[in-house]
Parts: structure tokens; sequence; C-alpha cells
């Protein structure tokens, strides 16, 4: 046979397609769902970067400083990075002030962490590592209990992945020259809950539904007082836009940041490096190996990364952004002061439940 | 036959609290608009997206549980999805699934009783030659490594120009061009083994 009579073949053989049947309300259920969970945080929030996330929240002062930096102010170095000193008192707890309009990112460059007001109020990158390890520990579990043992997995907890972190991208010099774009993301955990076999999916629902109810795991329920700020958002029409009504707005979505964002993009243009379509927004290249990528990659991806965070700091974007972001989450707080806190109930309510499930199951979760 | 032992015979009822109006509020009109376009979609996209995943896993609940990501990660995308080509969107994220698990489950796949024609034995007919066809395909296919198997499949399957594989699969054209070619030629190799073997 030769090329075109291998693909004939293969085409002849290929037209006999058994029936792969699809259940759509399921699809659309699991779409809503992961897109609330993405409007409360576990994608699309912006909010702590690094290990030390956890940390840094706790030791974060309100969110006082000097004027947010004018539009346009030029930071040539990356010290001009570093978070002014703050002029009120530290805080364990990360209050927004009581003029919205005063609030202002915490950057601590040093320990390469962003602290915004909403951190206080959503589920960190932390958090949602060990309830992502919690639902997928249950979903393990269910599916061994119903014979499926031998293709799902729970080899260890998930790691902190900093979702997050592609909101803004690196913006530190030593990040750039270290790794790259490695730092924004790790390694997912060996655990595998996809299983194989007849009656796998039906089974795999069941169990995903019985998980949903621990409301351990998933997306957290809304609260009353939350849906109740969602639906009147939500009289106007759904925002098509990326953004959420449960959640403040994103700076990178309003106009003002749209601006901030296009310097950024024309100056690593300008210097050959293609910006990414706005892939849940991040500012990062097109081409950027979050997390993955084998070493031989490395250099160009170094070099890609150093002409990226030089034109963060030329136009100080990372300060501006964050500071905005701010300013937006204070004024989403103070407009919801109550359903916010309910939720923010909700939300560690559901974090206990996850790391009591993981604690009865054996496993340490550390920090906790 | 696939046999998993322990497995009470039917799954568990889906426990009262998993009402899907706990988590999201489903029923806004203002959804509707959404959903009712996505469904439209689905409808379009469904059979491409079905036949790709079988071709690329073998198995039709392997496929069913690719399908179904791809399309609830293309409705959250929805938005900007729907800006471009929804189906290219959907098929990217198909495209870089995990499909390196076939051969564990090819046994499985090969004796799967809801893939069991029924009929007497020792009396093959048109569509027991239909399955064997098929069956020899997804055979040879599952021995290609995942990345070659993607291409082959993508290029001469699914019928993608060169470019639409690369970008699909975020890999050059030279590499596509280079995988297809020794894709073929070892698929070729085990194609024709097989007819000599069934002869």
């Amino acid at each position: 046979m030769n090329d075109d009579e291998t693909v004939e073949r293969m085409r002849a053989l290929a037209s006999d397609v058994p029936p792969v049947r699809i259940d759509r309300t399921a699809v659309l259920t699991k779409g809503r769902r992961r897109r609330a969970a993405r409007a409360l945080g576990v994608a699309s929030g912006v909010g702590v970067l690094g290990a030390v996330a956890a940390v840094a929240a706790a030791a974060a002062p309100q969110f006082l400083g000097p004027p947010p930096t004018p539009a346009g102010t030029t930071s040539p170095t990356a010290t001009a990075m570093a978070t002014a000193p703050a002029t009120a008192e530290p805080s364990p707890s990360a209050a927004p002030p009581s003029d919205p309009a005063q609030a202002r990112a915490v950057i601590d460059e040093a320990a390469g962490t962003i602290v915004l007001p909403w951190d206080e109020y959503s589920l960190g990158a932390e958090e949602e590592a060990i309830r992502e390890s919690a639902g997928q520990l249950f979903m393990v579990n269910c599916l061994t209990e119903a014979g499926f043992g031998d293709s799902v997995w729970f080899h260890e907890l998930q790691p902190t992945r900093m979702v997050h972190g592609t909101v803004y991208g690196i913006w530190r010099v030593e990040d750039a020259e270290r790794d790259g774009y490695l730092s924004l993301d790790a390694e997912p955990a060996d655990v595998h809950i996809e299983p194989s076999g007849s009656g796998s999916l039906t089974w795999y629902q069941a169990c995903d539904d019985k998980m949903m109810a621990t409301g351990m795991a998933g997306a957290v329920p809304y609260v009353p007082e939350m849906l109740a700020v969602v639906a009147e958002a939500m009289e106007g029409g759904t925002p098509d836009d990326g953004s959420w009504p449960g959640e403040p707005v994103r700076a990178i979505l309003t106009d003002e940041g749209r601006a901030i964002v296009d310097e950024w993009k024309q100056c690593i243009a300008a210097q050959g490096v293609t910006p990414r379509e706005p892939e849940d927004n991040g500012l990062v290249p097109a081409g950027a190996m979050i997390g993955t990528g084998p070493g031989d990659a490395r250099d160009g991806q170094i070099a890609m990364a150093r002409v990226d965070v030089q034109c963060k700091l030329q136009h100080d974007t990372v300060r501006r952004l964050a500071d905005l972001d701010a300013r937006l989450q204070a004024q989403f707080i103070a407009d919801h002061r109550d359903a916010v806190d309910v939720q923010k109930q909700a939300n560690d309510e559901s974090l206990r439940k996850a790391v009591e499930y993981l604690e009865q199951h054996g496993w340490d979760v550390p920090g906790r | 036959m696939t046999v998993i032992a322990n497995r009470p015979a039917e799954p568990p009822p889906g426990p009262a609290e998993a009402d899907q109006d706990e988590y999201l509020p489903v029923h806004d009109p203002s959804l509707r608009g959404r959903d009712a376009e996505f469904v439209a979609f689905m409808q379009v996209a469904e059979p491409v997206l079905a036949r790709m995943a079988w071709l690329l896993t073998g198995d039709v609940h392997r496929a069913q549980e690719l399908v179904q990501q791809a399309l609830v990660r293309t409705y959250v995308a929805w938005p900007r999805a729907r800006e471009g080509e929804p189906l290219a969107y959907a098929r990217r994220v198909l495209s870089n699934a995990r499909i390196d698990t076939w051969r564990r489950r090819r046994r499985e796949v090969l004796v799967a009783p809801d893939d069991v024609p029924d009929r007497a034995p020792g009396t093959p007919d048109a569509h027991a030659v239909a399955h064997a066809d098929r069956d020899r395909l997804v055979r040879a296919l599952a021995l290609l490594a995942p990345q070659r198997r993607r291409v082959v499949v993508l290029r001469y399957l699914m019928d993608l120009p060169e470019q639409q594989v690369a970008a699909d699969l975020g890999i050059s054209a030279g590499a596509v061009k280079s995988a297809a070619s020794r894709g073929l030629a070892q698929l070729r190799d085990l194609l024709t083994e097989t007819s000599e073997e069934n002869r």
C-alpha cells in the first residue's frame, strides 16, 4: 500500500464509529458549576502569589498606603515594585480601609506576594488545593466502593497551584531569570479519578453528586445573601465579559485596567514578544510554558520572561493593576458587607469540612 | 467480558442535597440565552467530537468522558470561544486531553458487552464485519505513541490541514509532517499485518 491507499484504507475502517452518547444536561450542569467556582475565586480571582501566601496574609497590614500611582507613571527598577511602607498599624486581619478609594494592594516583593482585600473573603490557592484534595479523595473512595478501585487512585495531596498568578503573570526579575514561567504553577498531584469500564460514567456522576452534596469541594454554594446580590446584578442580563456578579469586578475587565494592560502589550510586542490572547485574561505572553516545560525550552522562556517583566516594571503595570483591583474589591466589600461576611463563613465551613475529611482518612494537612 | 467485582447492581440514588438549584440560580431567565445557544452548538459539535474521541481512545466510555469534559470547558469559556470558532476551541481541548491510558483498557474494549452484536456464535454478518474492521483500526492506532496518534487522527481521519493540526496541538508544522509520515508508515505495516493474519 502506498500512502494514499493507506489513508483510504484507514478512512474506510473508520466509517463505522460506535455511538457516543453525551448527556447534555450534565454538560450544562457541570459547566455552570465550574463557572460559579471560577467566579468564587478558583480560577479567576486575583490573590496571593508564592508558597508563602498564608504567612503573608496573616501578617498583612490594612490596605492603606500612599495615593495610587497615577496612570502612566513609570518605574525603572525592580525596587520600585516594593510596597511603600503602610501608614496604618499592621493588623492580623486583612480588613479593607473605611474609604475604598484609599485601598491599595500590599505587594511584598521579597516574599513574592500580592495581598488584596478580597483575599480575606475568598478561598485562596492554598485553601482551594485542600478542598480539591478532599473532593478527589472522596471520589476515589466512592468509586473504589463501587468497584472501580483498579482504575482510580489518590497518592498525594494537591500542591498549591499558582493559578491566581496567571492574572498578573510573573513580575519579579529574579523569577524571570531563574525559571521563566515555571513558578506560576505546580505539577498536579498523582491522582486519578476517571474510572474505566462499563457503567463508569454513571457511577462517576453519582459519586460526583454525592461529593458536591458534602459541601467540602467543588463550587461553594452561594449563601442566600450572596444569591440576592447576584440576582440583583443579573436583572440587567448576564455579563458576558468574564465577570461574575458574585465577586468584585476584575481590574483587567475595566477600561482603566485594559489601558494599563495595553501599555504592557505594546511594550512586549515592540520587542518581538507576542501577547497572549485573553486566555483567562492573564498578563502572560503567548507561548509561555506555565508550570511545565522541557529543560531545553528554558533559555527561550527566560528571554521571553525577561522582556515581559521589564515591560511591567517600565510601566509599573502590576502595581497599578493591583491597586485598581484593591479599590474595586474594597468597594464591592463595602457595598455588600453582610453578604460577603456570610459567604466567608460558608467558605470557611467548606474548608473546615475538607480538612476534617482528609484528616479522618489519615492525611496530614500542612499548616492546619 | 468486563467484570468488576463487588460492584452493586445500580448506582446510588442522587442525594437530595445535590439539587442543582442549591449551587446556582439555574432558573434565572438571563442564563437561558447562553444555555440555548450552547445546546445548539452541542448538537452540531457532538458527532465531530465523538468521532474524534473514539478514534483517539478506542473506548466508548472514555470517549464519552472526553467529549463531556471538552464541552464543559467550552461552556465555561463560551464568551471567548464563540468569538472565534467554537468547534475548533472544543477540538483543541479534546486534542490535548490525556489519551495514553488506552492500552491498559484495551482488553476491556475488545470484549465490552455493550459492543457485542446480538447474534448467534459463528455466524458473521455485515455488522460483525464492520465491528471487526473498526476494531482493527483502533488496535493499530493504539500502538502509536499518543502524540503521533493525535496527529494521525487529526490529519488523516478528521481531515484537517497540517497548519490546523499544528495549531491544535501547539507544535510546529514540521513536527506534524514528521509525525504524520512516521505514523502513516507504522499504520501501513500494522494494517497489513492484521490483514494477513485474518486471511
